[in-house]
């Protein structure tokens, strides 16, 4: 993904949006409505069947809105990294971890949360990997190149950001 | 260290029934099945192969493990194939029985309704299953449809990896064990009566 857009979310007088973000299987509409029927900013995604060019469409049918930005970015990290530690405790598949709603709108925080990732990094292993390469783009494509566990992928994430002064 | 984080690394495994609606009813008890702590290190495909320091995913991301030579996928596009595959670098053949073989170790591989992966299970002992919770526990469960729902799909796909000490065990081995045994004796001064029985002096 090479650029982010942000955009005021869709109205609810929006039914071609509403209907096609709807089709998506099992579970969805419930996580979807927490963020856009109950006009919360933040960013679902789904399968897109409307082409716009005020989405983030990365390349696997994911549809990300941004809504406007918060100030206490730290509380609104935390909150989101609370639900979705406690939402992705049984589930073992990364695609379902990093798809969670939660996960998807720290992305899109960008680099303002990079330094509270790797906080949360340094105080305990989590998947955070995704995220980091997905902010960091081409600069952090081989920040943990061939490690192979999680724990190597982790030293070398936090010594890369005491490297940038993240940390 | 902080209430939240002693919260999550001790062992509780009372979300269970609630996160897979079959525990219940299929006997698992949170406080018996429960056998570890948390752990984040690895996942449910490492533990059912017997690994705890790797967690094996085919995500195109550095720090998942997944074996060399095989693809590594994108979000939402994990197939059936490709864990098979990764299966059989450990030794694992696909069999079509969940039953429990003493000469047999086996793993029941968990796929949604479009046929992702989703989760792996191990044949611990006869009728008994091990897994790992995501970023949870491990746990035994007596039944398959134990985990079987909406987060992990249905067991449809089985492995088998012939168990080391059964390949040991081979007739051969027994013989030549046998007549170690044999010579053994006679370096000792082979007698048919112990030495200890009374009737040796």
């Amino acid at each position: 993904m090479s650029c982010v857009i942000e955009r005021e979310r869709p109205r609810k007088s929006e039914p071609i949006y509403f209907e096609s973000l709807f089709q998506h299987p099992k579970g969805f509409r419930k996580r979807a409505e927490k963020y856009v029927v109950k006009r919360l900013p933040g960013i679902v995604h789904g399968k897109l069947l409307r082409s716009s060019t005020s989405y983030l469409v990365p390349g696997n049918k994911q549809l990300v809105l941004i809504g406007p930005q918060t100030t206490d970015i730290a509380s609104e990290f935390q909150a989101l990294a609370d639900q979705w530690k406690q939402d992705i405790l049984g589930i073992s598949s990364v695609s379902d971890i990093v798809m969670h709603p939660a996960y998807q709108r720290i992305m899109a925080m960008g680099k303002r949360a990079l330094p509270l990732i790797l906080q949360q990094l340094r105080r305990e292993l989590d998947h955070w990997f995704y995220a980091l390469e997905f902010i960091t783009g081409s600069e952090g494509k081989d920040v943990a190149k061939s490690a192979d566990t999680l724990e190597d992928a982790r030293s070398a994430w936090l010594e890369w950001g005491y490297r940038h002064g993240y940390l | 260290m902080g209430l939240q984080t002693w919260l999550s690394i001790m062992r509780n495994c009372s979300w269970v029934p609630t996160a897979f609606p079959n525990a219940h009813s299929e006997g698992f008890d949170q406080n018996r099945d429960c056998r570890s702590d948390r752990d984040r290190r690895y996942n449910c495909i490492a533990w059912a192969l017997g690994k705890t320091h790797q967690f094996w995913w085919p995500r195109n991301v550095w720090g998942y493990h997944w074996p060399r030579g095989l693809p590594r996928e994108p979000l939402n596009q994990e197939t059936v194939r490709n864990f098979i595959a990764a299966f059989e670098t450990e030794g694992y053949v696909r069999c079509w029985s969940r039953r429990f073989s003493r000469k047999y170790e086996k793993i029941a591989l968990y796929v949604n309704p479009e046929g992702r992966p989703k989760h792996a299970a191990r044949l611990f002992r006869a009728g008994t299953w091990t897994s790992k919770l995501g970023n949870g526990e491990d746990i035994e469960h007596k039944t398959l449809r134990c985990l079987e729902g909406d987060t992990y799909g249905k067991a449809k796909f089985f492995f088998k990896r012939r168990l080391l000490e059964c390949e040991r065990n081979g007739p051969l081995t027994r013989f030549r064990s046998f007549l170690s045994r044999i010579f053994a004796k006679r370096q000792r001064g082979f007698s048919p009566i112990p030495k200890e029985s009374p009737t040796a002096n």
